[in-house]
């Protein structure tokens, strides 16, 4: 059995007195799509902060691909191959779209101070690289006639798509993705269902965290259900649709009668 | 031992006065959120208000200090009202660019009133030193001790006390949680800047009589306020005063040990060090701001 | 359109041709001078994001270098110990500027990181007045307040006639304008690369930065020794142009200066700072015996002000819009 991309192994949250996560252990297998669940306070987004850098855990560890990156700094993490997305502010303003994608193509290329001063021709070519596997992925995800619109302009739904490739860009191992449905309308969140399900197909690992139940139960592998800074259980959906204690978490939300609902 | 003794009254003095400066600059940056780059003008401008009632209207000394103080709050609340209402919903370095258009102003404006020479604040206190065994005290800074002490006293019930007060903590605290309560967060901001501008311009008027009021004077107490701000931990109250103190007290101790020539320049180095060493501050805010 | 750029700077060069008053130029060297000031502090405050106010330090340090190279000193450092150095060729000032103020920018750099927002404005504001303080008091090696006088001009080897000192009006200013052409250039290319695409991802959104791999403190680092590398340029040119230099260069009205210029002429652009330096470079010059210097300043505060709050991205980009086209 191999080891898992992604582990979290005991991990503690204890911010000012308030315990945001008692004790989280889950594994996220390579190839599968996980997603992280749970209601609202239950310490989904401080977790993804922590395992992507933003924050120190108190205790506990997160290791990837096997090796320890608790405590590492956001761009350190990435450049191992683990990048997130983020709910809100998940773009660069005062770009076009092109311009973000080619930012977020900042650790494929290598060109510094003297590449940029001198424009070798290696730097050019370095250049036409990006510029290439950015129009790829505004291709890609469907952004392609958007490439010279300032980022902030782009609808609502066209921004969050875009949030999405800025984390899959430089083809990252380890996808996290924080709330990619949040905010979109049937059809776009099927869009986002499916960009996606692509995206594992080229080979990426991906871990989101969710609030559409019926997205959730449609495309995971295996799901992980937390409640007051606790996994209460994980499994594939079918079983967690009908994890007592799951219920009882989720008991009188109408995410759980949509998540049935859509079955 | 006896010169010892000697600067720590002096720093006292010194310190009592910074602590008001650092009280001020302090409140207004917890309440506000903005960093205060006209504080050093409304100091300034204490001292010259000072000077202008004393010495060319023939005001009465202690009333002119009263008055001037006043009119550093007057300052205060129109310089919020122009400048700060409409930049509520600004990123804090545009706020900061006005605040320093608005120095630029001040400042200029004061060198153009007053000219560009220094002015010597009578006052009506013996020349002749009080000596308590091995230190000697001008009375005219005893009265400057006194008086800043009470007046950190009067701020701190006024803050404690009294329903404006309390309102200005609350929103120190949590700006978002207190207009939600009914602060009225408008009124609140006004009140904090126009108060933090009075106490800038109550130490101007205070110090001006010591030392001279001179046209540079507010950049270099500026810079001492910021420094007297960081050293107590920004947005940090307690840590303003004794920040104050701390200043007077190295400032007294290193320029008579160490330099005279460069006495002003340690509160610079101070922050600086500060800075790089413990960023918190002495006094931990409750959180880390900017 | 493409043209205009080239055509302007033509246009300058031709301006000792066409019309030498010697007041004039005068007037646009001291004015180009701030304007490469100007163009280095907008990869920090513009591109980069951080609102440096002790941009005059890196002017400053660049000002004594250049001079203490080309006058040479002699000081103790303790111990008995001593440093002398003779008086160098001009050139070696100028290197050396860009040595010690990008020094300087380095460590200011590394300390960026540690302290954000608030408190690394009030550090680089301290920055300067320490320095100033330094130049005040170390009187055996920058002559305090005396100042450091008879400073050489620059000196450049010319086809033809060896080594000649640029004493000339036109010459000096055909030096600055190049140096000043150079700066834009150089920022050009930072600001169109990878390197730049960095620094701006770093200003519009840190957090979104880090999680593609972008490493904040090297950027920081290699903004502000780019930015203070440029400034102490100037410094050196202003050195050797003025021909004094006293503590006064640290003065926080020189870093305010160039703020203005790049607010105004519009943060974040390569025209920016030109505009901005060309307008507030030549105004204190229309308005000389019109206005006392401190009401001049009352204006500069009151236009700052106003374009921050009602123009905030400045006038290259205003003009550009009215034009049509995306900044």
């Amino acid at each position: 059995m191999t080891a898992p991309l992604l582990e979290v192994r005991d991990l503690a949250v204890h911010i000012g007195g308030l315990v945001a996560i008692a004790e989280m252990s889950f594994r996220v297998p390579e190839g599968q799509i996980v997603s992280l669940i749970g209601p609202n306070g239950a310490g989904k987004t401080t977790a993804f902060n922590v395992i992507t850098g933003y924050m120190r855990p108190t205790a506990g560890r997160v290791l990837f691909a096997g090796q320890d990156i608790t405590g590492l700094p956001p761009e350190r993490i990435a450049a191992r191959g683990l990048v997130r997305s983020f709910q809100r502010t998940s773009v660069f303003t005062g770009c076009t779209v092109l311009e973000n994608a080619l930012m977020a193509l900042h650790g494929t290329g290598r060109a510094g101070l003297l590449g940029a001063l001198l424009r070798s021709p290696a730097q050019r070519r370095e250049e036409a690289r990006l510029r290439a596997e950015a129009q790829a992925m505004l291709d890609f995800v469907g952004l392609a006639q958007r490439a010279d619109t300032p980022a902030e302009v782009l609808a609502y739904g066209e921004q969050r798509r875009l949030g999405i490739a800025l984390a899959a860009i430089a083809g990252p191992r380890l996808l996290l993705l924080d709330e990619p449905a949040a905010g979109l309308n049937p059809s776009e969140t099927q869009e986002a269902m499916e960009l996606i399900l692509r995206l594992r197909a080229r080979g990426m690992t991906v871990l989101l965290v969710e609030h559409d139940m019926a997205m959730v139960m449609r495309m995971s592998d295996s799901i992980a259900v937390l409640n007051q800074g606790r996994i209460i259980a994980t499994g594939a959906p079918a079983e967690i649709r009908h994890h007592p204690e799951v219920i009882r978490a989720y008991l009188g939300s109408g995410h759980w009668e949509a998540a049935h609902a859509a079955a | 031992m006896d010169q010892a003794l000697q600067h720590l009254v002096n720093g006292t003095v010194l310190g009592g006065t910074y602590a008001l400066l650092g009280i001020g600059l302090t409140l207004v940056f917890g309440v506000m959120r903005v960093v205060n780059f006209t504080h050093g003008e409304l100091y300034a401008f204490g001292a010259y208000v000072t000077y202008g009632l004393v010495s060319l209207a023939g005001v009465n000394f202690f009333l002119s200090l009263l008055l001037a103080t006043l009119a550093g709050v007057a300052l205060g609340a129109v310089l919020e009202l122009l400048l700060l209402r409409r930049m509520r919903k600004a990123d804090i370095d545009s706020v900061m660019l006005v605040m320093i258009g608005a120095m630029l102003v001040l400042q200029n404006m004061e060198m153009f009133v007053w000219g560009g020479v220094a002015k010597l604040i009578p006052n009506p206190f013996d020349g002749s030193p009080l000596v308590f065994g091995p230190v000697s005290v001008l009375p005219l800074r005893l009265f400057v001790l006194v008086v800043s002490c009470l007046m950190l006293l009067g701020f701190w019930l006024a803050l404690e006390r009294t329903r404006a007060g309390m309102a200005m903590r609350a929103t120190f605290q949590d700006p978002e949680t207190a207009a939600l309560m009914g602060v009225r967060v408008g009124w609140v901001n006004t009140a904090t800047f126009a108060l933090g501008s009075g106490l800038a311009a109550a130490s101007g008027a205070l110090l001006g009589p010591v030392f001279m009021a001179a046209p540079t004077m507010g950049d270099l107490v500026g810079l001492k306020a910021f420094a007297i701000v960081i050293l107590g931990g920004l947005g940090s109250l307690p840590g303003a005063a004794l920040g104050g103190f701390a200043l007077g007290f190295v400032e007294e101790f290193a320029g008579g040990y160490l330099s005279t020539e460069y006495r002003d320049s340690f509160g610079f180095l101070l922050i600086i060090a500060v800075l790089i060493l413990r960023p918190q501050g002495l006094v931990p805010a409750k959180e880390r701001i900017g | 359109m493409k043209f205009a750029p080239y055509a302007f700077v033509a246009a300058l060069a031709a301006v000792p041709l066409v019309l030498p008053s010697p007041y004039l130029l005068a007037v646009l060297t001291l004015a180009g001078i701030f304007v490469i000031g100007a163009i280095s502090l907008n990869l920090l405050l513009g591109y980069t994001g951080q609102l440096s106010l002790g941009h005059g330090a890196f002017f400053g340090l660049g000002a004594y270098a250049s001079a203490l190279t080309a006058l040479g000193f002699d000081i103790g450092i303790g111990f008995g110990l001593r440093i002398q150095v003779n008086p160098q060729p001009v050139w070696l000032g100028f290197i050396a500027a860009i040595v010690v103020a990008g020094g300087f920018g380095w460590l200011l750099g590394r300390l960026a990181f540690r302290v954000r927002g608030a408190y690394f404005v009030i550090i680089t504001i301290c920055f300067a007045q320490v320095l100033r303080m330094v130049a005040l008091n170390w009187v055996e090696l920058t002559q305090g307040p005396m100042a450091l006088i008879s400073i050489p001009p620059v000196s450049l080897w010319l086809p033809g006639q060896g080594v000649v000192p640029l004493v000339s009006k036109a010459q000096t200013y055909w030096l600055v304008l190049a140096v000043g052409v150079l700066a834009f250039l150089l920022v050009r290319q930072i600001v169109e690369s990878r390197i730049g695409r960095a620094l701006v991802a770093l200003r519009s959104n840190e957090a979104l930065a880090r999680s593609v791999g972008i490493r904040v403190t090297h950027y920081l680092v290699v903004a502000t020794v780019a930015s203070a590398g440029i400034a102490g340029a100037a410094g050196s040119l202003y050195a050797h142009y003025v021909r004094i230099v006293d503590p006064d260069v640290f003065l926080f009205i020189y870093t305010v200066t160039m703020v203005i210029m790049v607010i105004t002429g519009g943060k974040g652009t390569l025209w920016g700072p030109v505009v901005g330096g060309l307008i507030f470079g030549l105004i204190p010059d229309l308005l000389r015996g019109r206005a006392a210097p401190e009401l001049q300043w009352v204006l500069y505060g009151t236009a700052m002000i106003l374009f921050v709050m009602f123009l905030p991205r400045g006038i290259v980009p205003a003009v550009q819009g009215l034009l049509g086209r995306r900044t």
